[in-house]
């Protein structure tokens, strides 16, 4: 499924989906992988992978508004956890660097996502965690979307 | 007293009547406001570190984080500043263990490869974000009747 804008009857779902198609397609893998592995996914593995990967997973969202009061439209603030898990923690930040380097990048108007429906990008905090093996750098983002 | 001219020629005086008062009363509203702000700060932290403890025994929608209860028993709330504070885990070593109650607390609220995310933070704020704005405004609003 190719999702190119946010529709309001689908946002969670095309959220996901969106943000992790466009991170597919603008951020370098490092190693190359078989088929059957991916490098962006919208859910934490459960199976074994092969590291570095990029999970994209919602955190939740909140209505900020209505778009006035004879309107059924809403203000609201989509939050999406973009979280790096590597084999080190070099290649953890240079793949976290790509992707806050694409977001930060497309908000403008004629930008991927500002064309897909989502404004006001906010990055609200990055954390680290690391573990023996692999070191994961968790993000956490929130785009503006008017639910018209 | 200010003078001006009128259509006239003639100097006019206007009287301002009861700025003084109106200066006073505003002070005094604008202390109310900050101790308003401040108490209902206060009750807002402790409402919420009582949130994040439910999270954590597993009385809200998180999978429960309970081994020997030292992180909810660590959760408190503590003031900041004048209408600030934080509500944390207050730093405890594990016994047998060169965790802390930090440690234990980014791994819940974050997962790891192995721990799916708890967010007992995280949810709580979210679902409370509503109910704490209300619990400051109406001790704001309480300090000015």
């Amino acid at each position: 499924m190719t999702v190119t804008e946010i529709n309001s009857s689908t946002v969670t779902t095309d959220l996901i989906i969106l943000i992790r198609d466009k991170l597919l397609g603008n951020i370098t893998d490092p190693i190359s992988r078989a088929s059957n592995e991916k490098f962006v996914m919208t859910s934490y593995p459960k199976n074994a992978v092969t590291y570095p990967i990029i999970t994209v997973t919602d955190t939740g969202s909140t209505q900020e508004g209505k778009l006035g009061m004879g309107s059924q439209g809403t203000i609201m603030r989509l939050g999406v956890e973009i979280r790096v898990w590597a084999r080190n923690v070099k290649e953890r930040d240079t793949i976290f660097d790509e992707v806050y380097d694409y977001l930060r990048t497309n908000q403008l108007e004629g930008d991927d996502l500002t064309a897909a429906n989502l404004h006001d990008f906010t990055m609200n905090s990055v954390v680290n965690v690391p573990e023996k093996d692999i070191q994961s750098k968790v993000g956490e983002f929130t785009w503006l979307y008017l639910c018209i | 007293m200010v003078k001006v001219t009128g259509s006239t020629g003639k100097a006019i005086n206007v009287h301002m009547l009861g700025v003084g008062e109106v200066m006073r009363r505003m002070r005094l509203a604008k202390k109310e406001i900050e101790s308003g702000a401040d108490l209902g700060v206060v009750k807002a932290c402790a409402f919420i570190e009582e949130e994040v403890k439910e999270s954590i025994i597993g009385n809200r929608a998180e999978r429960k984080s309970v081994d020997t209860g030292e992180f909810a028993n660590s959760i408190e709330f503590t003031k900041t500043g004048k209408a600030k504070g934080v509500v944390a885990p207050k730093k405890k070593s594990y016994p047998n263990s060169n965790q802390t109650t930090l440690d234990i607390a980014l791994l819940m609220e974050k997962g790891t490869s192995k721990i799916a995310p708890r967010r007992h933070f995280g949810n709580t704020e979210k679902r409370n974000k509503a109910k704490v704005k209300q619990i400051i405004q109406k001790e704001i609003e309480g300090g000015l009747i």
